[in-house]
């Protein structure tokens, strides 16, 4: 469960202050894959970043019950560092053990399918590769609540099925929020959707209310 | 997954930064730790080849190297930890959309290289003396310990200082350079504040460098004149730059996330 207490979130820009959420008080449940709509520049990545807990509301509070991911996407690597090392630090700053470490590593390698590329510097990945890279990574923790931030399943359509199989054996397990610019994975994934829009969050029960007040937009 | 504490989390973090450091530092050289030596060996050459012209071979009862590597190593290590600090926040950067990975450790992991690599080069060194047939002679090795501690916490505080500072203004921040340049010139880096005339005791002592260096020194020589510099005064000084780094931390780390 997510709850917002009176969140207000605001940019200060020379122009006065930008708000993404003006106290907003809301409850949304903890079973549910929720699919967050809304313009670019509308707030869904500082959104994201909120109920990650690595930004912060300029007023009020949100609390979620559960072990929240970080938000996933194609950032938090460092290029110069390879892909395995990228993998390790992630492993050990969520304090994996040895024997867990070998088995998360071995998973990210043969899910992400680059091979050799596995012990090259990040930076000399394809965008495909990094996108392919950046879901094994994403796939290969548990949490109660993923934040997906334009991770969208990429490569060819085994690769894509395979990655539709991963968020099927999540999905009974854990809860996805997912931004995204498609609509069609959206609607195949997601149970509700919410509408960012003014400083407002508007929530939609059904999934197709919510892309036909997108469409609407 | 289980709950970990908070020293479990804070310790895995550690953990991690400090890998990633080193191998963003040293991965790509193989020599690795030799480049830290150079730096402070080069300086201490030079010096030691000026005071030689000048016919010094011994200050205040220790050998040259000795005296040049207790002041130079330790300006170089309080140095390089400010300019690793300042550059802190931008190198982690994309690391901090981890929730268990906080400015602050972003701080503290780049210091603790530092403190450890600092440490190693300066016993390098005068190893490396004594190994060349200097006399190198510790008289208080607790005391060493203590006063390397002390310029540690003291180079970590200023260095939170700046960090914070010119993270959040990055324009100002390109001053902090240049206004510590001189101080190489005022630290006691290479002379003894007791060969300085009196008359610029009141304001050189006003230097907890200086201090710092002096009380290195007479861990290795039981005749070297501390008499005009303090450990009291180095402590209070930790003390303040700590006191003063970890506030500027705590009240802007929030504000610095969104910069």
């Amino acid at each position: 469960m997510i709850e917002f207490h009176n969140v207000t979130k605001y940019f200060p820009t020379p122009k006065g202050r930008h708000y993404i959420l003006k106290d907003v008080t809301l409850t949304l449940p903890g079973d549910k894959n929720i699919g967050v709509f809304g313009a670019n520049g509308s707030g869904k990545s500082t959104l994201m970043n909120l109920l990650a807990g690595v930004d912060f509301p300029n007023r009020g509070k949100i609390s979620i019950k559960g072990n929240v991911s970080w938000p996933l996407g194609l950032s938090g690597y460092q290029g110069s560092m390879t892909g395995r090392e990228n993998a390790e630090f992630i492993c050990r700053i969520y304090g994996k053990g040895k024997s867990e470490f070998k088995e998360r590593l071995d998973y990210i390698k043969a899910f992400s399918e680059i091979g050799d590329f596995f012990e090259m510097p990040l930076k000399s990945y394809s965008s495909g590769m990094k996108s392919k890279f950046s879901f094994a990574v994403s796939m290969a923790f548990d949490f109660d609540y993923y934040l997906i931030d334009e991770l969208t399943a990429v490569g060819d359509k085994r690769f894509k099925e395979k990655c539709q199989q991963v968020f099927e054996d999540k999905k009974n397990r854990a809860n996805f929020l997912f931004v995204s610019h498609n609509l069609n994975e959206l609607k195949r994934q997601c149970d509700m959707g919410i509408f960012i829009k003014d400083g407002k969050i508007h929530v939609h029960e059904r999934i197709d209310d919510a892309i036909a007040a997108y469409n609407a937009m | 997954m289980q709950q970990r504490t908070a020293w479990q989390i804070q310790k895995a973090v550690l953990h991690a930064l400090l890998i990633r450091e080193l191998k963003t530092r040293f991965g790509q050289y193989r020599l690795g730790i030799v480049w830290a030596l150079l730096e402070p060996l080069m300086q201490m050459l030079v010096f030691m080849g000026l005071y030689y012209f000048r016919g010094i071979s011994t200050m205040g009862g220790l050998v040259l190297p000795v005296f040049l590597a207790t002041g130079l190593a330790p300006f170089f290590y309080f140095k390089k930890v400010i300019s690793q600090s300042m550059a802190a926040v931008g190198a982690n950067r994309n690391l901090l959309i981890y929730r268990q990975v906080r400015l602050f450790d972003a701080f503290l992991s780049r210091f603790l290289l530092e403190a450890v690599i600092a440490f190693l080069v300066l016993v390098s060194l005068l190893l490396g003396a004594w190994w060349l047939g200097y006399p190198v002679v510790v008289v208080n090795s607790l005391k060493f310990l203590l006063v390397f501690a002390l310029l540690s916490l003291f180079s970590f505080g200023v260095s939170m200082v700046f960090g914070v500072f010119n993270t959040l203004y990055p324009e100002p921040g390109k001053f902090i350079p240049v206004i510590l340049r001189p101080l190489f010139f005022i630290s006691g880096a290479f002379f003894s504040i007791n060969d300085m005339p009196p008359s610029l005791h009141p304001m050189l002592l006003w230097n907890p460098l200086l201090h710092a260096f002096e009380l290195f020194r007479s861990c290795f020589s039981p005749h070297y004149n501390i008499s005009l510099v303090s450990m009291e005064y180095l402590a209070f000084c930790t003390l303040v730059a700590m006191t003063l780094g970890l506030l500027m931390v705590r009240a802007n780390w929030r504000r610095m996330l969104t910069r």
